[in-house]
């Protein structure tokens, strides 16, 4: 078997061209499995990002009842938040943060023009733990800081004539009901990932707290953890220490629903399209190792004719085609992988027309063992599709193989 | 001339297996490409037509200014219903229905609470021919289809699910609905919850109500007015150009948004699925004439001896290469010609047949009905037979370039 | 906001009076003479008063807030807000159809958007204090027994909040005595009652406590009391203008 073997790889390395030829059809196909996985794991990763990472965290903790409220932005359920109880939920193994979070409607004011907005208070530290991106739409100015100050969405900043610089004036009703205002400096505009951020800004939670008069209160906690796809799993471990019935928790993907829909949609879509594919790749590849067959005829009529076992035929075919399989995917594989992570660094810009107010990056991404089932899959397939070729081979008669031009 | 063709066509035929086997990756190939585009083709549509037919429209029209006014609904900038208006946007070719519709704001009351509201009113008949889906959206508490919102009802309204358990209020209740009119004044009306909406933008807020047209003039006081005009047309893909035409024709006191522009997070997620399916296509044809050029190539090796012969029997360089050629173009022929015969097979199949699939977010099981375009299997073919073609160009030319002795030599 | 209803509300919420109406004629005549002495009793030409409004919501809790206010002939009114300590120094001046809000911790006056917004609360309730009666009404009396006077107000245009009124009033002193607010689809929307009638000085007779009904969400309602009600002659238009806020 060992010797069979040993031909084997002298077969493969020996025939250079025929190898090449052989294997260009795997790396190609697997190369492409690769790439394409890397793309609708950039996909489906951009789509998280844009929801959990820029605005919502991977899970929220409210005041019970705070989500089905038809108020929208409830003020009077809001909840008592200290360090030690953000220490205790960052302690949770998978949670890289605790965000403290205030959700308000608000006027929003400068000179002669008010508008109704949507207010956000975070604690910028904290808060860019968790949503690591909503540091990064920031457009123009800075992201909020130590100051007590404020950013907002372009439109708004548009709607009141504000530049970065300017002094804006907040109107809200406090916890109670009383009308409240402050000045802040606006730091910088931002242009938001997903629909719906077009009349929002975001302020620093201390002086939200003091404008509602909710010292050290607030509406909502949210948590960021190193891989959001595991809230479901820490769900639990976090309600322990926010629980029933006090408090609530979502994971992400119950309070953007639609947004798991949509991922689940696209993901089938595009397994299709793999699929096919592949199937495609497969087809190539048993295509190339007939070709191969046809062209040794001669040189596997003299192997039989010299005693080689039929059996033997077969397994030195399959060897070969396993090890071209194997070499191939190996190239692929790594061309794929490397072509992943050139774009995963420079990133694909998909900015629609459409959406003008949204940016949107892909970045392909793959996991180690990813590469290993495409080289894998390679060597199986190759080896599968050898065997009709195989057999076929395996079927010649010696004399006729051996008369063959 | 011909004797080469006709050489080469025989060459093929003899030896069957090898042109078949050759052959068969482009026809695989075609066909998965064909297959490919019709596939994508209906998802796209799928997903833009339910945007389009189930609320947005393929276009309206507005009042100037009345997407950017920061007020949430303003009835100020509003438009005519009559007759008159209504030939103005259907004058315009490829236009099919248009129908009214007043957008307004307000608070919804329970009795127990109130809360508020963007209302739409719709026109209970006209409303369908130009979004047929929407009647679809209308659902009741476990989600199945129910009776929309009708002409035999003057009050029936339809309301999310979330806004009717923050109310108390479920199917078959009654809200009361109170808004400021155009002229300022105040007004209010009863209305009787007939079935929940379903939404199909997922950022839709939870805030919306839909009410006959009729019953929301009365309510704003704008009888005989609209906030929009909501109009379908023949081909969606003709959208752009028809809303371009419109905006000449109606002038600048009006403006047209598409579609994308009002929904357009639908055409975020049809331009990736595109860009990537647009990515596998090319690689696909890329692979498959790769994969001739491979097969090509190789039956050059096994037929060394034979190209050696020839050449020793006084066959000119150029004719080898003329021979090749002429093989691979006859097996591009009909590789491509089975392939396209085949993918179309399967789409027309398919299209009668229907794939089924549940949109994102719910709703009716739709059927994907893959469809094609002329000009894309036509330009498909065509990058098909002269990539094979080229494909076996490197390796005839190979074969003419051998020497007829070492050639005969070979083994 | 809130507050812009707040203003609105103030508005009216008046105190004061005149001499008494001359007994009408007969039907519309005295009808017309009801309302002007409504408008007269309930907001006087130029007056000074002192209030307390308390919003009762419907989980049960009740806000409320003192405060003094002017009013001027022509549409200009200002609220400045006594009590409770949250908002103490703030202040809402309406000129027309513009209003702003001054907050004292910015030292600075907010104009808010000239456009209502129903951002639902407590004082809804009040526009129904914000009328004109006798400009923006036509009335009739439909019925006539010793307790009170019926009259039916029919709005004049439809830029009137509530089209159609219909009011009790004393027969003796032309006091109202209720009123019922409806839209022009004859939905009951709100009522108002107004109790304790007495004399805010030189025989002015005047409610002294309005409260008001939002007849959609029956648990809420709101209530407004004056303490002091001064009718005066003039009030300069320097205590109405911008710059007079926080001073």
């Amino acid at each position: 078997m060992m010797d069979l073997f040993k031909i084997a790889l002298r077969n493969v390395v020996r025939n250079r061209r025929r190898t090449l030829i052989s294997m260009f059809a795997i790396f190609i196909g697997i190369g492409v499995m690769v790439g394409i996985r890397g793309f609708m794991n950039g996909l489906q990763d951009s789509l998280v990002r844009n929801v959990v990472e820029t605005r919502l965290g991977a899970l929220q903790i409210h005041h019970a009842g705070y989500v089905a409220s038809i108020e929208g932005v409830p003020l009077n359920l809001d909840m008592p938040v200290d360090e030690a109880l953000l220490a205790k939920l960052r302690a949770i193994p998978g949670v890289r943060g605790a965000a403290p979070r205030i959700a308000f409607p608000v006027m929003v004011n400068k000179n002669d023009d008010t508008v109704f907005a949507l207010g956000s208070a975070v604690d910028p530290a904290n808060e860019y733990t968790v949503c690591p991106e909503e540091a990064k739409i920031i457009t123009a100015g800075t992201a909020l800081g130590t100051e007590p100050a404020l950013v907002m969405s372009t439109q708004l900043a548009t709607a009141i004539k504000a530049k970065i610089g300017d002094s804006i004036t907040l109107l809200a009703n406090d916890h109670d009901g009383a009308l409240n205002g402050i000045e802040l400096k606006l730091v910088g505009t931002y242009v938001g990932r997903m629909p719906g951020m077009e009349k929002t800004l975001i302020m620093t939670l201390g002086a939200a707290q003091g404008l509602l008069r909710m010292e050290g209160r607030v509406t909502e906690i949210g948590i960021g953890l190193k891989n959001p796809r595991a809230a479901d799993d820490l769900a639990p471990a976090v309600a322990a220490i926010a629980p029933a019935p006090t408090f609530e928790v979502h994971t992400w993907n119950q309070l953007a629903k639609n947004i798991t829909d949509i991922m689940r949609f696209q993901n089938t879509f595009l397994g299709v399209a793999s699929f096919v594919f592949l199937l495609v790749a497969l087809t190539l590849i048993i295509n190339t190792m007939l070709m191969a067959v046809l062209e040794r005829v001669r040189e596997i009529g003299t192997m039989m004719a010299v005693g080689v076992r039929r059996r033997q035929v077969l397994s030195l075919f399959l060897m070969e085609s396993g090890l071209m399989g194997l070499f191939g995917g190996i190239a692929g594989a790594g061309a794929g992988w490397a072509l992943v992570l050139y774009m995963g660094w420079r990133g694909i810009d998909l900015a629609m027309p459409g959406m003008k107010n949204v940016r949107n990056m892909l970045y392909p991404s793959l996991p180690l063992s990813y590469i290993l089932l495409a080289v894998g899959l390679a060597t199986v397939g190759a080896i599968l599709a050898a065997i009709y070729p195989a057999w076929h081979a395996a079927r010649m008669r010696p004399v006729e193989a051996l008369q063959h031009v | 001339m011909l004797t080469v063709f006709s050489l080469a066509f025989r060459n093929l035929w003899r030896h069957r297996r090898r042109t078949l086997i050759t052959m068969s990756a482009l026809v695989i190939g075609m066909t998965v490409v064909i297959f490919l585009a019709g596939f994508r083709n209906s998802f796209i549509k799928l997903i833009v037509d339910d945007a389009i037919r189930s609320e947005a429209g393929a276009f309206q029209v507005h009042r100037a200014g009345y997407m950017d006014s920061t007020d949430a609904a303003p009835l100020d900038l509003n438009l005519p219903v009559d007759a008159a208006m209504e030939a103005k946007i259907l004058a315009v070719p490829g236009v099919a229905a248009v129908t009214p519709r007043v957008r307004f704001a307000g608070l919804v009351s329970s009795g127990s609470t109130s809360t508020m509201f963007i209302g739409t009113g719709i026109d209970p008949v006209r409303e369908y021919t130009v979004c047929p889906d929407f009647r679809f959206r209308a659902v009741d508490a476990n989600g199945a289809t129910t009776t929309p919102i009708g002409p035999e009802r003057a009050d029936g309204i339809l309301m999310g699910k979330e806004l009717a358990d923050g109310l108390k209020v479920k199917i078959g209740d009654t809200v009361t609905l109170l808004v400021k009119t155009a002229a300022g004044g105040m007004n209010a009306l009863d209305a009787t919850i007939v079935a929940y909406t379903l939404a199909t933008n997922p950022f839709a807020g939870k805030r919306g109500i839909f009410v006959p047209l009729p019953f929301a003039q009365k309510l704003t006081g704008m009888e005989g007015k609209a906030t929009d005009y909501v109009a379908a047309v023949g081909d969606p893909e003709n959208v752009d150009a028809i809303a371009g035409a419109e905006r000449t024709a109606l002038g600048g006191t009006f403006e047209v948004q598409t579609w994308d522009v009002l929904a357009p997070f639908v055409k975020d997620a049809v331009t990736r699925l595109s860009y990537v399916l647009g990515i596998v296509g090319a690689v696909l044809l890329t692979i498959v004439i790769t994969g001739i050029m491979n097969t090509v190539l190789m039956s050059v090796y096994e037929r060394v001896r034979e190209i050696g012969t020839m050449m020793a029997l006084g066959m000119k360089r150029r004719a080898i290469l003329g021979l090749f050629v002429a093989e691979s173009l006859g097996m591009a022929a009909t590789g491509a010609a089975v392939g396209v015969a085949l993918g179309l097979g399967i789409v027309l199949w398919l299209n009668h047949a229907g794939i089924p699939i549940s949109p994102p977010g719910g709703g009716m099981t739709a059927s994907l009905r893959p469809f094609l375009h002329l000009q894309f299997v036509v330009s498909t073919v065509l990058v098909a037979f002269v990539g094979a073609t080229v494909a076996a160009i490197y390796p005839a030319f190979k074969a003419s370039r051998l020497r007829p002795v070492e050639a005969l030599r070979a083994l | 906001m809130k507050w812009t209803m707040l203003a609105l509300l103030a508005v009216a919420a008046i105190l004061g009076g005149s001499a008494a109406a001359p007994a009408g004629a007969a039907g519309e005549d005295e009808a017309a003479a009801i309302l002007k002495k409504f408008d007269t009793v309930m907001a006087p030409s130029y007056f000074e008063a002192k209030f307390s409004m308390t919003a009762h919501r419907e989980d049960g809790t009740t806000r409320t807030y003192d405060m003094h206010a002017f009013k001027s002939a022509d549409d200009k009114f200002r609220a400045i807000f006594d009590g409770p300590a949250a908002v103490k120094g703030q202040e809402i001046l309406r000129v027309g159809d513009n209003s702003w809000v001054y907050m004292p911790s910015l030292k600075k006056a907010v104009r808010l958007a000239s456009r209502d917004s129903f951002m639902g609360g407590d004082f809804n309730n009040a526009d129904v204090l914000r009328v004109n009666y006798a400009a923006d009404y036509t009335g009739t009396i439909v019925e006539k027994t010793p307790a009170a006077t019926v009259l039916e107000l029919k709005a004049k245009g439809p830029e009137v909040a509530y089209d159609k009124i219909k009011m009790w009033v004393t027969p003796a002193d032309g006091m109202p005595q209720k009123a019922e607010f409806y839209t022009s689809s004859g939905k009951l929307v709100r009522a108002a009652e107004y109790l304790e009638v007495k004399d805010v000085g030189d025989g002015h007779l005047r409610p002294g406590r309005i409260k008001m009904y939002n007849k959609l969400v029956p648990a809420r309602w709101s209530e407004m009391a004056s303490h002091e009600f001064k009718i005066v002659p003039t009030i300069p238009d320097t205590k109405f203008a911008l710059s007079a806020l926080g001073k």
